[in-house]
């Protein structure tokens, strides 16, 4: 069971003034520029909003603190906050108020109150790899008049970017139903990383060592190489050194002068390559070609008519070039390239090799090698490639399932709230024009998408065509009255799905500011209809509802269990040390 | 330095021709462009330090084998010419003939020369590259530069 019971204002001259709250429904009328909105956002506030109420007008120089008291599950707390953002109290209702707290505290405490469950923020967290706590599902709370008409993306704290990079996460979270098979997943990934972590450390040792190896290997001048299983054969090769052997040279294949002539080939290519390509006026490189082909071609025949039988034809042919089209692709070439540079990496790695045919090296020097590979040899090293690739795959399926569970809908769930949303909507259709007329389409009922958070209103297609084929179709029509009934009905089956499953971090209030606005004289008693039909199902000591307007509750048809004025023969709005300072005087 | 220059000449001619008349021992007739064309890039294959593609490509393959020549175009128009004298030259000794575009081998007593082989891959180009009008595998060579 939740209760704001009360809302205590202090002011710098140390008087109190008090709202007493009571459960269901508490409504404040006050009118224009009475603080309506302060007030709203005061309560806001109140659960640890970063607003900084100190340069506010309706605050500054007249208010000190403000205290909250409220009641959860049979415990009474006291929340105060002051005009320090940083200077906070929270205490239970028969304690002396203790030492002060700064935001970050106070907003982990209020949430560990709503959470008590701990289990369950790990499942959020493991979820969605965020923290969400209840400031996120606050967005679930407060309805203000800034978004009103909007059934896409409909809740007001989503305009903010704050708000609205944690939906997707807590729409997933709540519209899930493998929790634990995505937990389970997520603790089978994290083994596997760090098992992966592992055995990179030991490939990074393995690679080292074979490295160190072969480098002095070459310094003996053997055309042996070490590959990790070999070293029988390393051993009694560095015998044959040790008693002066003469090591038998087996030709190589290609010799130095060839390498570096490889080497300069195919780095000019894939230079030119690479320069062509980043001049990227493709027509006029296509004519330079053949302007430059055609006049080769030229040059020979200007030399010698003999040629003039073999050049002519061709030379017509190019001429000819330009009514055709090319059907290669640059893929193609790239990737040629991509392969040129390839066979440039083992063409240098060969060269280098081939540094220490031409060295001297002295005899010191050839006995500090035949130690060190002794050494290296004698450390086990395991070629463990295959273990690597395979735990890598195995971590990308994981990953892969994850993302696929995460993104399944529980289509249960949003069935569920598509029904509640219409069926609240529908409780208004004997007052509400708007609200019978689009009964009357047959079909009629309002889809909940949770692609966009869309509260979609649907109607049974009058395809003349296929009359037997029952297909639902968008109904797209106007009027900010309609769309924001259909709002307050999203936000109110919010509340339902949340608060009867009763596991979210959910503060289980409602906060609506000036709902009235959009509304005419008749449509406007649909409010109440609305909130009475909500109540019945939530039950009005599970949800505390604040509604600030400048109507009077008759006409909205709405019976509170609270009415208030704000405005009052001592006070001129919602803070009552407030006097506007007359300007003109 | 003029005894340089004709050295040079005479080195590149007789790579050519033996590159030639290996080719065209192979397919039998080829056309002059293709012809100059793919003993350029017989030569090159020399220098490239191993293949890029082998015989198991299948797909586009006459684009591949064209693609060698990425980046080299300034090279292939300067052979140009010496290939073209190394075909005269075997056309004046008979050893092939030109007809109507078309070149074949006349002499039959070719012996196979090891030093500059065409690679399966390049094999499977020339032969897939019949299919392929002159004036479209001109296109694509200018294209590919």
């Amino acid at each position: 069971m939740f209760k704001i019971r009360q809302l205590t204002l202090f002011s710098i001259q140390e008087e109190q003034f008090t709202y007493q709250f009571s459960e269901g429904i508490n409504y404040f009328k006050g009118k224009n520029d009475s603080g309506k909105t302060e007030f709203y956002f005061l309560i806001d506030f109140m659960f640890g909003s970063s607003l900084d109420i100190s340069k506010k007008r309706w605050y500054k120089d007249s208010l000190h603190k403000a205290t909250m008291e409220l009641e959860y599950n049979g415990i009474g707390f006291l929340l105060t906050r002051t005009m320090n953002p940083n200077q906070n109290y929270f205490s239970y209702v028969n304690e002396d108020i203790s030492e002060s707290i700064d935001l970050r505290t106070y907003k982990d405490k209020l949430n560990s109150m709503f959470c008590q469950d701990e289990s369950l923020l790990k499942e959020i967290r493991n979820f969605t790899n965020e923290d969400l706590t209840y400031r996120t599902f606050t967005m679930f709370n407060f309805f203000g008049e800034n978004v009103q008409g909007k059934i896409q993306d409909f809740l007001d704290k989503c305009s903010d970017i704050k708000y609205s990079v944690k939906l997707n996460p807590i729409l997933n979270f709540i519209f899930n139903n493998h929790l634990d098979k995505i937990f389970a997943l997520q603790q089978e990934l994290n083994e596997l990383s760090s098992q992966l972590k592992e055995l990179e450390v030991s490939r990074q040792r393995y690679d080292f060592i074979i490295n160190q190896v072969n480098s002095n290997l070459l310094k003996l001048g053997g055309s042996i190489t070490y590959t990790g299983r070999n070293a029988e054969d390393i051993k009694r090769f560095i015998n044959s050194v040790r008693e002066m052997q003469h090591p038998d040279n087996k030709g190589d294949k290609r010799n130095i002068a060839d390498l570096e002539v490889m080497y300069n080939n195919i780095s000019e290519q894939i230079k030119v390559h690479e320069n062509s390509i980043s001049d990227a006026k493709q027509f006029e490189k296509d004519s330079n070609s053949r302007k430059k082909l055609l006049s080769k071609l030229q040059e020979l025949v200007s030399d010698n008519t003999e040629f003039d039988y073999l050049i002519s034809p061709m030379q017509k042919l190019i001429e000819d070039i330009d009514s055709t089209i090319f059907f290669s692709n640059y893929i193609i070439t790239d990737n040629t390239v991509k392969e040129l540079r390839k066979q440039l990496e083992q063409i240098k790695i060969e060269i280098r090799r081939n540094d220490s045919k031409f060295k001297c090296y002295t005899v010191e020097q050839k006995v500090k090698s035949i130690a060190l590979i002794e050494d290296y040899l004698s450390v086990v090293i395991t070629n463990n490639e295959e273990d690597l690739n395979n735990l890598r795959r195995r971590i990308k399926e994981i990953k892969e399932e994850i993302k696929v569970l995460q993104n399944s809908d529980d289509m249960k769930k949003i069935n569920e709230m598509s029904r509640f949303v219409t069926d609240l909507y529908c409780a208004a259709k004997d007052i509400s024009t708007v609200v019978s007329d689009d009964i009357h389409q047959t079909g009629f009922e309002i889809k909940y998408l949770k692609k966009g958070n869309i509260l979609q209103p649907m109607v049974l297609s009058d395809d003349t065509e296929n009359i037997n084929s029952n297909k639902k179709v968008n109904f797209y029509i106007g009027s900010m009255a309609r769309h924001t009934l259909i709002q307050l009905c999203g936000y109110l089956s919010f509340m339902n799905l949340m608060l009867s499953n009763g596991k979210y971090p959910l503060v289980p209030i409602l906060v609506i500011d000036h709902i009235s606005k959009p509304f005419d004289e008749k449509n406007s008693k649909a409010i109440g209809l609305v909130l009475d039909e909500a109540y019945k199902l939530i039950g009005k000591e599970n949800m505390q509802t604040f509604i600030f307007d400048d109507e009077d509750n008759e006409k909205l048809n709405i019976n509170p269990d609270h009415v208030e004025d704000l405005v009052t023969d001592e006070k001129t709005g919602f803070n009552p040390f407030y006097f506007p300072t007359n300007t003109e005087d | 330095m003029k005894s340089i220059r004709e050295q040079t000449e005479v080195l590149q001619l007789s790579i050519f021709s033996s590159i030639i008349c290996q080719l065209l021992k192979n397919h039998n007739q080829l056309s002059v462009c293709k012809l100059v064309t793919f003993t350029y890039i017989v030569k090159q294959n020399k220098f490239l330090g191993g293949n890029i593609y082998t015989a198991k490509n299948t797909q586009d393959v006459i684009y591949k084998g064209i693609s060698l020549l990425s980046g080299d175009f300034d090279r292939y128009c300067d052979s140009l010419i010496y290939i073209f004298k190394a075909i005269h030259l075997l056309v004046t000794q008979n050893v092939i003939t030109l007809e109507n575009d078309m070149i074949t081998l006349s002499e039959t007593n070719i012996q196979s020369d090891t030093t500059f082989v065409e690679s399966n891959f390049l094999n499977k180009v020339i032969r897939e590259s019949k299919t392929m009008t002159d004036k479209q595998f001109m296109k694509e060579v200018t294209y590919n530069v």
